[in-house]
């Protein structure tokens, strides 16, 4: 008996070791004193343990417990690096996710200040879909960061339950990881580690790139650093990262097109059981091509995810702007051919007149995504290669995002860039943006007249709109919630969104001209007149604009090719974000 | 969520650390890469603790972790890839070899200094300031006592700080308990081994 109360005495003792419990050797040895040895010997081992460094938590970030001041709720997910848990912040009072660096990887100095670096770098990107970061902090020897909580599902979980995407459902979606693949090159990362595991469909549908782990520093012109092929994720990432050349911007552009391919297919272009087959296929170039894997894909989709699979970097698209401008052209145009003689006859006088009146009670429930930019937002990336940057270092490229919904019956749908719409209709129109933004929405008619249609005197919302939250817009009157809504049918509508640092002074003038609307009556919207539109867009940054690009000449708007001209222009392009859908608003004999 | 390296859970086909091993084996570039990456960290952290001072830079220990990751992955033909555990203990082995190498060529010729890894000639580690050059000798002399899998579960958990959920995979042990049972059971047998004060040697 009492040699079995001396075994568990040591292995009590031998636990707290174990776990790295605090030991009271004087007491344990009290307790024991015909012992002595055995504790000696074990006090010895517990000094030898010590010297190696804490031992990790036996508990190991165990639901209900605190992390600094943040409260561990339940864990939902886990990686090679760390776990994230959803936990709440009190001082916020609203819930976060928290992930924290495994407890083995925590007694590393080196592996701690890279966890922290990733949360440092990654709080630099601010775009709306790319994951925030809102801090990183050490307790108790665990690094952990804090970021926004994304609510939905992954891609591949999406593709899980609803199988392979339409062309142009994934186009969408690649266009908005385009964008955040721009903003996080022009931080001067690389992701590494694209794939649909990574990617969420946040409830409400936006986007967001997430999973820094693997992120690694890109200077441009530097040599390739060695053991860089070990990121990533075999059957996504691009061959020559097999090869262990180091990554770089073009090696995320693969995993996109590995993405888009995944997201319409379910398979992977190459497919291997091993390491050795995979390099082999790649070098052997055993791809199954996107048009064998579904002839019935747009062949504009399918050249724009094959050019981003090339097995040559140097044959991939010059960054995520230019690839995202191809998976724009994937978009269908509008239902009607413009060029028609029905729409030109019928196009006489404006066909889409907007009312802003009470919205339908409700929460809206917004399905999918994105629309379509015609022109794109500017990004880093995608300035032409001859312009050197300027000295100092230029501000980031403003970042946003936008949606236009319809709401009907309480719920709320998304309208597609060639959406068809009619009298009736409800629109708003959701946006968030990194910064501090003056917004402006515009509506461009068939004649080419232009309308303002935010910001608009008598609103709650005005400019400049707070960042980091989305504002639904035209907003409210009075604490009511205001919509758009259609009242009358006939020709395509150009809707312009225009974000920009600098107040756009001319239209704003004209706007503390308008008089105030009466609550519930209709709103007069503010007609621009041609000679504001000119020197409103021409004059942004003082310059001229050049001359239109092929990327906005397709479009017969005049708006179109003044913002595509400036959209285009790097200095004064970084200072501005737009953003355009068209509407097809054709009358009922149509 | 969470970081990814080679994320076995995203590539079913390519999962277990036994097979990342065995590929390594077969001389497959990639898998020992990830290898690497994969313990660089705790074997720096590790290498750190037993380099004498001065040595200790990080560009000292890094070239001795990668120098004992290539000759670990040259010798990996004869090496029979039962589990993780035995893999990391492998990697213990050479690493300790050659710190001990290191330190016996830098105190044959002291004047050449700059060659190897720049030991200066008995200087104490970390370990040993901490807990004196004997009692860690007893460490290690009680250490090669045990079975393998009771030095695996030591090394694991108080070398080189996995939790235990690691562990039991790392030692295909049902549950991170099974695991924290094996490094407390492990532990008690090496106090014994140690013995008191004045050792048991």
């Amino acid at each position: 008996m009492e040699t079995d109360d001396r075994g568990a005495r040591l292995l009590r003792l031998a636990e707290a070791i174990a776990d790295g419990t605090p030991i009271d050797w004087e007491m344990a040895g009290q307790a024991d004193p015909e012992n002595s040895d055995s504790f000696d010997a074990l006090r010895a081992l517990e000094a030898v343990v010590s010297a190696h460094g804490p031992v990790p938590d036996a508990a190991e970030g165990s639901i209900g417990e605190r992390w600094g001041s943040l409260q561990i709720r339940a864990k939902i997910g886990e990686g090679s690096f760390g776990e994230v848990y959803r936990a709440y912040d009190p001082a916020l009072e609203r819930e976060i996710a928290l992930k924290l660096l495994q407890t083995d990887r925590a007694k590393s100095e080196r592996a701690t200040h890279r966890f922290l670096e990733e949360a440092r770098r990654l709080a630099k990107v601010r775009h709306p879909n790319v994951l925030v970061v809102h801090g990183a902090d050490v307790h108790d020897g665990r690094a952990g960061m804090w970021t926004d909580l994304v609510r939905g599902r992954t891609l591949e979980q999406v593709l899980a339950h609803d199988g392979p995407m339409s062309a142009q459902v994934a186009a969408l979606i690649g266009i908005d990881l385009c964008r955040a693949l721009a903003a996080v090159h022009a931080a001067d990362m690389i992701h590494r580690d694209v794939k649909t595991h990574n990617v969420m469909r946040e409830e409400g549908g936006r986007i967001v790139l997430m999973d820094f782990g693997s992120v690694g520093v890109f200077s441009p012109g530097t040599p390739p650093q060695a053991g860089e092929a070990a990121y990533g994720t075999p059957l996504t990432v691009a061959p020559e990262l097999l090869r262990g050349v180091a990554a770089g911007p073009a090696t995320d552009l693969y995993s996109l097109g590995v993405l888009l391919y995944r997201l319409v297919t379910r398979r992977y272009p190459v497919e291997a059981s091993s390491f050795s087959e995979l390099t082999q296929k790649h070098d052997r170039g055993e791809t199954v091509p996107l048009r064998e894997a579904r002839p019935d894909l747009p062949t504009d989709f399918v050249q724009a995810v094959e050019r981003a699979l090339d097995p040559d970097p140097r044959k991939r698209f010059g960054g995520p702007g230019a690839m995202e401008r191809a998976l724009a052209g994937c978009i269908p145009a509008p239902v009607a051919d413009r060029s028609s003689g029905i729409w030109r006859a019928k196009a006489i006088r404006p066909r889409l007149r907007w009312i802003y009146g009470a919205a339908a009670v409700g929460l809206a429930i917004a399905a999918i995504v994105v629309m379509v930019p015609k022109i794109l937002p500017p990004s880093p990336t995608g300035i032409p290669s001859h312009v050197s940057s300027p000295t100092p270092t230029p501000p980031s490229a403003l970042a946003a995002s936008a949606r236009l919904y319809r709401e009907k019956n309480g719920t709320s749908e998304p309208l597609m860039h060639g959406g068809r719409v009619g009298p009736g209709d409800a629109l708003y129109l959701e946006l968030e943006g990194s910064e501090p933004m003056n917004v402006y929405v515009l509506n461009e008619d068939e004649m080419g007249e232009v309308y303002v249609l935010f910001p608009l005197p008598g609103l709650d919302q005005a400019n400049p709109l707070s960042p980091n939250t989305t504002h639904r817009l035209p907003g409210t009157r009075a604490g009511r919630r205001e919509n758009w809504e259609v009242t009358s049918a006939g020709g395509n509508e150009d809707v312009f969104v225009i974000a920009s640092r600098e107040p756009l002074r001319k239209v704003e003038g004209e706007l503390t001209r308008m008089a105030l609307a009466e609550p519930g009556a209709a709103v007069r919207y503010r007609k621009l007149s041609q000679q504001t539109v000119n020197e409103t867009f021409r004059g942004i940054g003082g310059t001229t604009a050049a001359a239109p690009t092929p990327a906005t000449a397709a479009l017969p708007s005049k708006l179109a090719d003044l913002l595509g001209a400036l959209a285009n222009e790097p200095e004064r392009g970084r200072n501005i974000w737009i953003w355009q859908t068209r509407l097809s608003n054709p009358s009922p004999s149509q | 969520m969470g970081g990814t390296v080679l994320s076995p859970s995203s590539t079913p086909s390519l999962d277990s650390t036994a097979s990342w091993i065995t590929r390594a084996q077969a001389g497959d570039g990639l898998a020992r890469d990830y290898l690497a990456r994969r313990y660089v960290d705790n074997l720096r952290r590790w290498a750190h603790g037993r380099l004498p001072r001065g040595a200790r830079d990080l560009s000292d220990t890094d070239d001795l972790v990668q120098s004992t990751l290539v000759q670990a992955f040259n010798r990996l033909r004869d090496f029979e890839p039962r589990r993780e555990g035995a893999f990391l203990a492998y990697l213990r082995k050479i690493l300790l070899n050659q710190i001990r190498d290191e330190i016996r060529k830098a105190r044959r010729s002291p004047e050449k200094a700059g060659s190897s890894a720049d030991l200066p000639a008995g200087g104490p580690s970390p370990m040993e300031d901490a807990i004196g050059r004997d009692l860690l000798g007893r460490y290690e002399q009680a250490l090669t006592k045990l079975t393998e899998d009771e030095r695996e579960a030591v090394i694991l958990r108080v070398e080189l700080g996995f939790r235990y959920k690691t562990i039991a995979e790392a030692l295909d042990l049902p549950s991170a308990n099974a695991a924290r049972m094996a490094v407390v059971r492990a532990l008690v047998r090496l106090g014994d081994q140690m013995g008191g004060e004045h050792g048991n040697r």
